[in-house]
């Protein structure tokens, strides 16, 4: 099982915002492009398991030190299709509740290539 | 033969345990506040004056029919008034003392009456006139009576700067150890920043926002409800619990834990059995619309723990006593319960009522707690 592991070739997830959705040995796994850094992401949602990286990325409301609302527009954060729960697709973990992650793999780009380390 | 050995620390009986009633109302009167408000608010004293009836032309606090009808004594549209010591009026202390060494109470938590309904007075100026005039009276007639005696003061929401003053006005009574804010016909509700004079004061002194729940003023908060409520039962059993829902919801959910956190809460008088469900279920909203509410850091239910209490009575009618006690510990055990008598109201529990079941699941530092420890910690007592 341990390995490297092709998911695409880079130019199909070149632009910010782009990702591939793949599987792996069984599992199903995304690779998201966040401001050109790539991050991969189990495609499972631990609340009732459903198909989380097929949900929209966004950023996400916040407040400023009046609390009034403001926005953090970067699209780090894939909202579960399913009923709405929100991870950040950097580290896997929920927005608003820690004890809730989605495994994460490694990646290595090379000539161009795409692999995520499993 | 060996005797069998209980856990000492573990097991404790009531004797032992500091009790303390978070919730032991005064029956106030406009006669009582009247003197008061003549000298404190001259301008405003003709209303009471002129009023036939109080709670029609000073308040808007209706029943759907009388109540605890079935409960022996001249009751009068008033929840107390018969001469035996549970339900007698408390306009002097003498009652409440002989109460309190009946049912080994060794503190006090003072609530209003009447002025459980002073969020339904219509004209502003009267409301605050009262509060004051209530505070004022319950200081000279019951604060220096007895060493057990405690009490919230009372704030008119209807002029949250005035509000705000009345409450640095009493906290130098060291026997003022919170703030009631009515929560009957209490609009808007308790989380919307009309109130953050008052809890910003409150917050100041260290003193911790009471809300008691009531049905008196729900069609200022729930008029279809009230309208077709066609008995007192149906009334109470909705409005108390729901209200409290009404106002937690919207204390969490607009972050006032987040803009004060130094700032309590206890809600009074609403059930206890709900507060595991609804923490459930804001957190389970939360984690599906937490962009509704970006001014909360943590779960819903970590809030609730943290800076929220409820009193015990009144306790459901349970079957099993561990059924009790394990609501009691999913609400949060000693951490969030405070026990409470609600005397003279013909629906309040003697400490056994709580106690008992407790015995069948928690141990005797969470019962400890939940008797009267918390509310020593809670209320600086
Ligand atoms: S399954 Fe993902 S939010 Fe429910």
């Amino acid at each position: 099982m341990c390995g490297r592991h092709k998911v695409t070739d880079e130019a199909a997830i070149a632009d910010p915002g782009e990702r591939v959705l793949t599987e792996v040995k069984g599992v199903e796994i995304a690779v998201f492009n966040v401001d050109g850094d790539y991050h991969a992401l189990a495609n499972f949602c631990p609340h009732q398991s459903g198909p989380l990286c097929e949900g929209p990325t966004q950023g996400r409301v916040t407040v400023d030190d009046d609390l009034e609302w403001a926005y953090d527009d970067e699209e780090r954060n894939v909202v579960c299709p399913w009923h709405g729960w929100i991870f950040d697709v950097t580290t896997g973990t929920n927005i608003d509740a820690e004890q809730y992650t989605v495994p994460t793999y490694d990646i290595e780009v090379e000539d161009g290539e795409v692999f995520i380390v499993i | 033969m060996a005797q069998s050995q209980r856990s000492s620390d573990s097991i404790r009986s009531l004797a032992d345990m500091t009790i303390v009633d978070t919730d032991s109302h005064v029956t106030e009167t406009l006669e009582d506040l009247i003197p008061y408000v003549e000298r404190q608010n001259p301008g405003v004293v003709r209303f009471l004056k002129n009023a036939a009836d109080a709670r029609r032309d000073v308040y808007s606090a209706t029943r759907a029919t009388a109540a605890f009808s079935q409960t022996p004594g001249p009751l009068d549209g008033q929840e107390s008034g018969s001469d035996d010591l549970v339900h007698s009026q408390v306009r002097e202390p003498s009652v409440k003392i002989e109460l309190m060494e009946q049912f080994d109470i060794d503190y006090s938590i003072l609530s209003p009456g009447l002025n459980l309904n002073l969020a339904t007075v219509n004209h502003d100026s009267t409301a605050v006139a009262i509060a004051q005039a209530y505070n004022s009276w319950l200081t000279d007639t019951f604060l220096d009576a007895h060493d057990g005696f405690r009490a919230t003061a009372i704030v008119a929401h209807q002029k949250p700067a005035k509000a705000a003053e009345e409450i640095d006005r009493m906290a130098s009574e060291d026997d003022i150890v919170g703030v009631q804010l009515p929560g009957s016909g209490l609009v808007p509700p308790a989380g919307h920043t009309w109130y953050d004079p008052i809890y910003e004061a409150a917050e100041d002194h260290g003193l911790p926002i009471v809300m008691h729940s009531g049905n008196n003023g729900a069609s200022a908060v729930f008029p279809i409800q009230r309208q077709w409520a066609e008995t007192f039962l149906e009334d109470h059993a909705f409005t108390f619990p729901v209200e409290s829902m009404w106002h937690l919801i919207s204390l969490v959910c607009q972050g006032v834990p987040e803009r004060f956190p130094d700032l309590e809460f206890v809600l009074q008088e609403c059930g206890i059995e709900w507060l595991p469900w609804l923490m459930w279920r804001l957190d389970d909203h939360y984690l599906q619309n937490s962009q509704d509410v970006p001014m909360l850091r943590r779960m819903p239910s970590e809030y609730i723990k943290e800076q929220f209490y409820i009193t015990s009575q009144p306790l459901g009618h349970t079957e099993r006593n561990d059924h009790l006690a394990s609501i009691v510990e999913m609400a949060g055990g000693a951490e969030t319960l405070l026990f409470a008598m609600d005397h003279p109201h013909p629906d309040f529990d003697t400490p056994e009522e709580l106690y008992n079941p407790l015995c069948a699941g928690l141990d005797g530092d969470s019962i400890g707690g939940i008797m009267g420890e918390t509310a020593l910690e809670l209320f600086d007592i």
